[in-house]
């Protein structure tokens, strides 16, 4: 719009000897209506003479040199509505002040639809949610796409840890894909980038953030397109939903500086309760007893059991110590309480600063406008030696040329540090051992250094934490965009765009950690990824009568290249030398790949009337991707929309401002997720130096891109003065020919083969309620409500054939994608009676039947599983689905309070009914093996305590009460407290005085508190990152932590 | 000014399609597409190397699970699924018993493939000769896979021929365990009469002695103990000594095994997933030489760790059968033959010299000076002690039946469950699982 604007300016210029005869003037002050305060910057302009003037810092514009006559004018300001009125000039100066309206919710801004378009909110004919870049600042987060979590209905966002820089999940209307990615497209200001991880030093489960490169003040807008109609323009790589990300541009006028500073402190408060050293020894030995001694009888007092234990043992020339390997136990035994505990929680987590510093120039004239910004983003993460550091710089130039031509480029560069700790499913991470590791092991010897002795098969977390696991990503994503007038209503756009990431991983284990005994471990990775993208695109433009047409058509080419090198060393002479060369041992090793997508794409938008919408578009990807049977695939799309507001019959109903019904349909795809997985492949070994060749992949010539079909209907309304804005969605996505890396009987020699085969379907329900509580003068109050709901099942797989996958994850038809499979329990067996009653009751049912078939190696104090399926046996066949990691709503709710300069917003965000798996508790949850465990246990079955729930201490566990169960699954449901903030922004009275253009001061706390009944470490949990079938999994992930964080913004 | 941007606007598209035009035309890099491999003499050898290469991936964890369902060996770390195996409650999810199983079938492919494919390679100089070491090679090391497997699962589907197609066609039954030692006594005499009495100490490579000894141990499972006897006596009549490795695994740091690292302490280089037991200490004479290698303490801090893989950068070789292996399957056969305790002392008493004991005495003119099961006992014993952690005490304490005793368990849990991998994916196995799983 704004460039509009300047070509009439520029128009204006070559005809300016036109204006010698004029001589009347327009001049006025523009305000806004209700407030009354001026606004600065506003554009107005006299379409007749082709004129256009912003307003000075006293909110004041004159355009002089007016010939006589009346004229249309118009005053545009973002983020109010547009003002149009007639002007008769005469010979003299008229005056004309203008009062202008909140335009609250952006109801005629424009939407970006991508492929260089935007079309007016009002005209917007498919699901498209638009994120602007107030909704945006009020967060802080390292990446974009963290900034959306709660923002837009129907995105599901999931930190999958809080690791600084650490992996994110994203879903777009839930899950559409098994074995692909679920990830939506990101597009950058026209450049589809890659948002993958890339690390190739394995840290547990969690990989980086891709996007975390982009420095998210440069923002000016998020749109993500949800349905059909909006992705199917992206063809193969539309099923998951798009996010367009548009960074801002300057405008012409007087440069604007932007300056701002934030500093934070972050902690963790959610410590999981563990027991010390007293009670971790009796349960050793409660357990060791149970074992050996214990026969339903001769339970005595604790030192009777410690000393009958003692001799038993003592019989195998073993010592209670001996036997469990904790050597505590021998020596604090007879009196545990005397027993040093170290809190290892205490010893990794502590506090993390957070600061943030950006500066912004924007500015130009009428043929010439930049914005540039730079960027500099540190976080010290709440565990030690975790962090992520971030520069960017960015350079976005607009030129116009000539009449014809004009030219614009956006360019970013950015280095990034992410200081990375081993989590997770890592017997090396450092949770797990702060976790799991024995109480009664010291953290440090007595002369400083790591203890190492004591820990059983653990490691000692703090010595841990220095591990360095450097990853420094450098990323240059940049694009040109050349636009050439042809005709009056036709135009060229040539794009060339360029994302190169080089990742530099480094990872140094000091010889005096596990993983790095005995004389230090290190590896080196350097991997660099390459996308160029060339686009040739024509644009037409045709309005007649109450006709408007619209339509782009594009030629698109657009190839990614990877290589990486990786080597390692081992065996170092000091620790201090960490690089390969130092290392006695060295191996290497170096992995190229590549893939290409060659697409036709078109879209055309006709308007009749301001009434009827239609928006039709194709697109045909051919992929390298795609086995050599299926070439390329076509992706249409058409959606229509009714504008009711707009028809007569509607005219005089005030409180309906507007009224939209929208309607699509459409296919979009979801093309195979790795390079070449359709070939039959052999890939090299070695075999005492000798090379060799071993098949790797089975091939598939058939393979093709997973085929969504989506059908879309909305609404969209604006009530009582636009202060009510609705928009609802629903939704149905069928996807089929789902790729499957599907299970096939090992005994074929593959355990898995790339295939399409199989469906998923997804069902919601999205609302986005906006409203204005309360408006005066000195005061607003609103609100902001998304909810979305998503019904997720897997509606047929290979010969209907279920799979396991992660802990407890299976995938089956007829349920959802993060479905917990695993045994029911009932409690838990609290007396021999109880046991014998019920296997007296099943046999007289089942006769023939043993006990052990009916309730397995089970005593008193063990979990009770259930007999499922009914057949009196209990085994692998009684488990069933338990649970599910699918959420029945997320969402967010905002709110904003302004009084006078003071501005309140509060930002929660939610996600109801999904259930976590909590893997962590068959270790913690093991009462007396290998491991420290919770303080739950303290309540654990004795025969002293046998009304719990809690199992008893065994070390054998002959009935396996930790295998896999709904014991460990639990709600997962939270509300949190994202973000709150208090702000203040000075006043133009105020700023005059102290020669600012604007100034804003805030705090602002993060994740300040969580609703939420879950007993293990963070609700929010996502061990196996990026996977789409193993959901919901906790396993020592690094948590969320609390932040709060003080800023200011300076406008110069 | 016209002119200007039409020129411009030419030149681009004309670059950009150019640079774009075959931009869908990849090639993988570090992958060779299947359809070239068995074409040339070159691909043969590579496909036969790629076969050693998956034997070598899978024999560490084969060793360590049968070591560690025996009672030599216990689980001390942090792996559930390895504290199932020591204290036999496997479920059918178990991970160690699917990846043995996966591996397996993964080497079973590979020498199926060979094994199919490489007779008929037409290439000038190929000879029919080469052609039949290969495949000889290939059939030794297809044996070994399925007595793996059929020693911890029972009956097995056994596949023969490559994968040619992932539909119906792969889902096989359960085959009968004599079925089973069957194919791999076929397998096993083809490679030996193709091979001849070829190979020597130390082979990393499948030779005809190696062909010839692993009948010898087939042959002591089926219980044709003279076939036992006849088949060792051809290797040990053919330059094979007593110390002697008849086929081994070479490993090295850049192509290194776990077992070490399994094995040794938290901070000395290892996790000390597994350890020895007490019983398994105690079996050792004060003056046995193999404490030292079966054994080790290396931070000398009283805690016994198994020591016979010691390099802990892998490097330590792997033994896949041995000279003295032999001796004992013979000494087990003329047991079991009633051939007399001096013959079968005649194969124990080198071995124990040779370990520093005293020689079993053996008064000639004195007949039963032992009974049967006190010569059973030192032939276990010194299987024990002379093959600790090379693949046999699970087997061996199944193989005469006191598995069941020794663990207090069913006699079900003597067999391993079918993966529920393969349970879920193979409906020819639907309700064939291992009794008790």
């Amino acid at each position: 719009m704004v460039k509009k604007l300047l070509t009439s300016y520029l128009l204006f210029l070559i005809a300016a000897p036109l204006g010698l005869f004029a001589q009347g003037s327009l001049s006025g002050v523009v305000t806004d209506e209700t407030t009354g305060e001026t606004l600065i910057g506003a554009y107005v302009s006299v379409q007749e003479a082709e004129r256009v003037v912003s307003t000075n810092a006293n909110g004041r514009y004159e355009i002089t040199n007016l010939a006589a006559g009346t004229y249309d004018v118009q005053v545009t300001y973002v983020g109010y509505k547009k003002f149009t009125t007639e002007v008769t000039v005469g010979n003299s100066n008229v005056t004309l002040d203008v009062e202008l309206k909140p335009d609250y919710f952006g109801l005629e801004e424009v939407v970006v639809t991508g492929y260089g378009s935007s079309i007016d909110r009002a005209n917007v004919t498919s699901s498209i949610t638009k994120v602007g870049a107030e909704d945006l600042d009020v967060v802080t987060a390292s990446s974009p796409n963290a900034l959306l979590q709660g923002k837009a209905a129907g995105v599901n966002i999931v930190q999958n840890s809080g690791t600084p820089g650490g992996g994110i999940m994203v879903r777009v209307r839930g899950s559409t894909s098994i074995s692909g990615s679920n990830d939506p497209l990101y597009v950058i200001d026209g450049v589809p980038v890659n948002d993958d991880s890339n690390a190739a030093i394995g840290v547990g489960n969690q990989g980086l953030n891709g996007l975390s490169t982009l420095n998210p003040n440069d923002i000016e807008s998020i749109e993500v397109l949800k349905d059909a109609s909006a992705t199917a323009i992206y063809g193969a790589r539309g099923a998951n939903g798009v996010i367009l990300v548009t960074t801002k541009s300057g405008s012409a006028g007087k440069t604007q500086i932007n300056v701002g500073y934030t500093h934070g402190v972050k902690s963790f408060s959610n410590e999981i309760d563990m027991m010390d050293s007293g009670e971790f020894i009796e349960m050793y030995v409660d357990g060791v007893f149970a074992d050996f001694l214990y026969d339903g009888s001769n339970w005595g007092d604790y030192n009777s059991r410690y000393t009958d234990l003692q001799g038993f043992l003592g019989g195998f020339g073993l010592t209670p110590g001996s036997y469990t390997g904790i050597s505590a136990i021998d020596t604090y035994g007879s009196d545990p309480s005397q027993a040093p505990t170290t809190d290892w929680q205490d010893e990794v987590f502590g506090t993390g600063i957070t600061d943030e510093f950006t500066m912004s120039a924007q500015g130009g004239d009428v043929t010439t406008q930049y914005y540039m910004s730079g960027n500099y983003f540190n976080e010290d993460g709440i565990m030690e030696n975790a962090g992520f550091q971030r520069l960017s710089g960015r350079l976005n130039l607009d030129h116009i040329i000539n009449e014809r031509m004009d030219i614009s480029t956006r360019v970013n560069y950015s280095r990034s540090v992410t200081e990375r700790l081993e989590n997770d499913n890592n017997i090396y991470g450092v949770l797990t051992n702060a976790i799991l590791s024995y109480p009664t092991a010291p953290a440090f010897n007595d002369d400083g250094t790591y203890n190492t002795s004591g820990l059983g098969a653990f490691s000692n977390p703090v010595a841990q934490t220095e591990v360095k696991n450097d990853a420094v990503r450098t990323r240059f994503v940049g694009n040109i965009d050349f636009n050439v007038d042809l005709l009056e209503t036709l135009s060229a756009t040539f794009r060339a765009g360029f994302d190169r990431q080089d990742l530099k991983e480094d990872q140094y284990a000091p010889s005096f950690t596990n993983q790095g005994s005995p004389a230090g471990d290190a590896t080196s990775s350097v991997g660099i990824d390459e996308t160029w993208l060339t686009e040739v695109q024509l644009n037409y433009n045709q309005d007649f009568d109450v006709h408007n047409i619209n339509a782009v058509g594009v030629l698109s080419y657009q190839e990614t290249n990877f290589e990486r090198t990786v080597s390692t060393g081992t065996t170092f002479p000091v620790d201090e030398l960490q690089t390969i060369n130092s290392a006695a041992t060295t191996t290497g090793g170096a992995f190229t790949t590549s893939s290409g997508l060659e697409s036709y794409l078109g879209r055309v938008n006709y308007g009749y009337d301001n009434r009827y919408l239609v928006t039709l578009t194709g697109r045909v990807d051919a992929s390298s991707r795609f086995g050599g049977n299926e070439e390329s695939g076509f992706f249409p799309s058409a959606s229509v929309a009714w504008r009711l507001s707009n028809e007569s019959f509607m005219e005089g109903m005030d409180v309906v401002n507007d009224l939209k019904l929208r309607l699509s349909y459409g296919i979009t795809g979801n093309q195979p997720g790795g390079n070449f997985t359709h070939q039959g492949l052999y890939g090299g070994v070695s075999y005492t130096g000798v090379a060799g060749l071993r098949p790797t992949q089975f091939p598939n010539p058939d393979l093709k891109w997973e085929e969504t079909t989506q059908m879309n209907a909305g609404v969209d309304v604006a009530l009582f003065d636009e202060r009510v804005v609705v928009t609802v969605d629903a939704y149905m996505k069928e996807t089929d020919d789902l790729i499957l890396a599907r299970p096939v009987p090992a005994s074929t020699g593959f355990t898995s083969f790339q295939s399409n085969i199989g469906s998923i379907e997804n069902k919601g329900l999205e609302l986005t309620l906006t409203t204005v509580n309360v408006q005066t003068k000195d005061f607003l109050w609103s609100s902001s409500l998304n909810i979305a709901t998503n019904a997720n099942e897997v509606t047929s797989l290979y010969l209907d054939q279920p799979f396991a996958s992660g802990f407890a994850n299976r995938v089956a038809v007829g349920q959802e994608l993060g479905v917990f499979y695993a045994y029911e329990s009932d409690g838990i067996w609290n007396t021999q009676d109880e046991i014998d009653e019920y296997v007296s009751s099943v046999q007289g049912e089942f006769a023939g039947l043993t006990a052990g078939q009916i309730v397995g190696a089970a005593v008193p104090g063990d979990v009770r599983f259930v007999d499922v399926n009914g057949d009196g046996i209990l085994n692998s066949e009684d488990q069933d689905y338990v649970g599910s990691a699918q959420p029945d709503f997320t969402g967010g709710f905002t709110n904003t309070l302004k009084f006078k300069g003071f501005e309140l917003n509060a930002f929660f965000q939610f996600s109801i009914g999904n259930d976590i798996y909590n893997n962590a508790q068959a270790f913690y949850g093991h009462y007396a093996y290998s491991y420290n465990s919770w303080a739950k246990g303290l309540d654990r079955w004795s025969p002293d305590n046998t009304d719990t729930n809690v199992p008893r201490a065994s070390w054998f566990d002959d009935n396996q009460n930790t295998r896999d169960s709904d014991f460990m699954i639990y709600d997962g449901s939270y509300i949190r407290l994202k973000s709150l903030t208090l702000a203040y922004n000075f006043n133009a009275e105020q700023l005059e005085a102290i020669g600012l253009r604007s100034l804003r001061l805030f705090a602002t706390g993060q994740n300040l508190f969580t609703i939420e009944d879950y007993p293990g470490l963070e609700v929010e949990t996502n061990t196996f990152d990026g996977s789409n079938i193993s959901l919901g999994t906790d396993f020592f992930s690094y948590p969320q932590a609390r932040s709060i964080a003080f800023g200011v913004n300076i406008g110069l | 000014m016209n002119y200007i941007y039409k020129i411009l606007t030419t030149l681009t598209l004309a670059a950009f399609v150019v640079v774009g035009c075959d931009v869908t035309d990849q090639e993988p890099k570090q992958s060779v597409d299947s359809g070239t491999v068995f074409t040339t003499e070159n691909g043969a050898n590579v496909a036969l190397i790629g076969a050693y290469d998956a034997y070598q991936d899978v024999l560490p964890d084969d060793y360590v699970f049968t070591e560690l369902a025996g009672d030599l060996a216990a689980h001390t770390g942090s792996f559930p699924s390895w504290g199932s195996v020591d204290q036999h409650n496997m479920l059918p999810t178990n991970a160690e018993g699917r990846d043995l199983w996966i591996f397996y079938y993964d080497l079973i492919n590979i020498t199926n493939n060979v094994i199919a494919q490489v007779p008929d390679i037409d290439q000038e100089g190929f000879t029919d000769a080469e052609k039949a070491q290969i495949v000889a090679e290939a059939k030794i090391l297809r044996g070994l896979s399925y007595h793996s497997l059929v020693r911890f699962f029972g009956a097995v589907p056994m596949p023969l021929t490559a994968t040619r197609a992932l539909d119906e066609s792969v889902f096989l039954p359960r085959t009968a365990v004599a079925d089973v030692y069957a194919q791999i006594a076929t397998d096993w005499s083809d490679a030996a009469s193709t091979l001849g009495a070829t190979g020597s100490a130390g082979a990393i490579r499948g030779t005809g002695l190696t062909a010839s000894a692993l009948l010898s141990r087939a042959s002591l499972y089926l219980g044709n103990y003279q076939d036992a006897i006849d088949f060792a006596d051809d290797v040990l009549g053919a330059g094979i000594a007593l110390g002697d490795v008849i086929f081994q695994l070479p490993y090295s740091s850049e192509d290194f095994n776990n077992l070490s690292f399994f094995a040794r302490p938290n901070g000395s280089g290892g996790r000390y997933e597994y350890g020895p037991t007490v019983d398994y200490i105690n079996l050792f004479d004060p003056a046995d030489t193999r404490f030292d290698v079966n054994l080790m303490d290396v931070n000398a801090d009283g805690t016994l760790e198994l020591g016979k893989y010691r390099l802990i950068d892998g490097d330590d070789n792997v033994p896949v059968i041995t000279a003295a292996e032999l001796h004992l399957i013979k000494a087990e056969a003329n047991l079991e033959l009633g051939n007399g305790e001096t013959t079968v002392i005649a194969d124990i008493n080198p071995i124990r010299t040779a370990a520093g004991l005293a020689p079993l005495p053996d008064d000639p003119n004195t007949a039963n000076e032992y009974t049967d099961q006190e010569l059973l006992n030192e032939i276990l014993l010194q299987r024990a002690l002379e093959l600790a952690q090379e693949g046999h005490r699970w087997h061996d304490l199944n193989r005469v039946g006191i598995a069941t005793t020794t663990f207090g368990i069913p006699a079900n849990m003597t067999l391993w469950p079918i993966p529920q991998r393969d349970m879920d994916t193979n409906p020819a196995l639907e309700g064939n699982q291992n009794p008790g799983y």
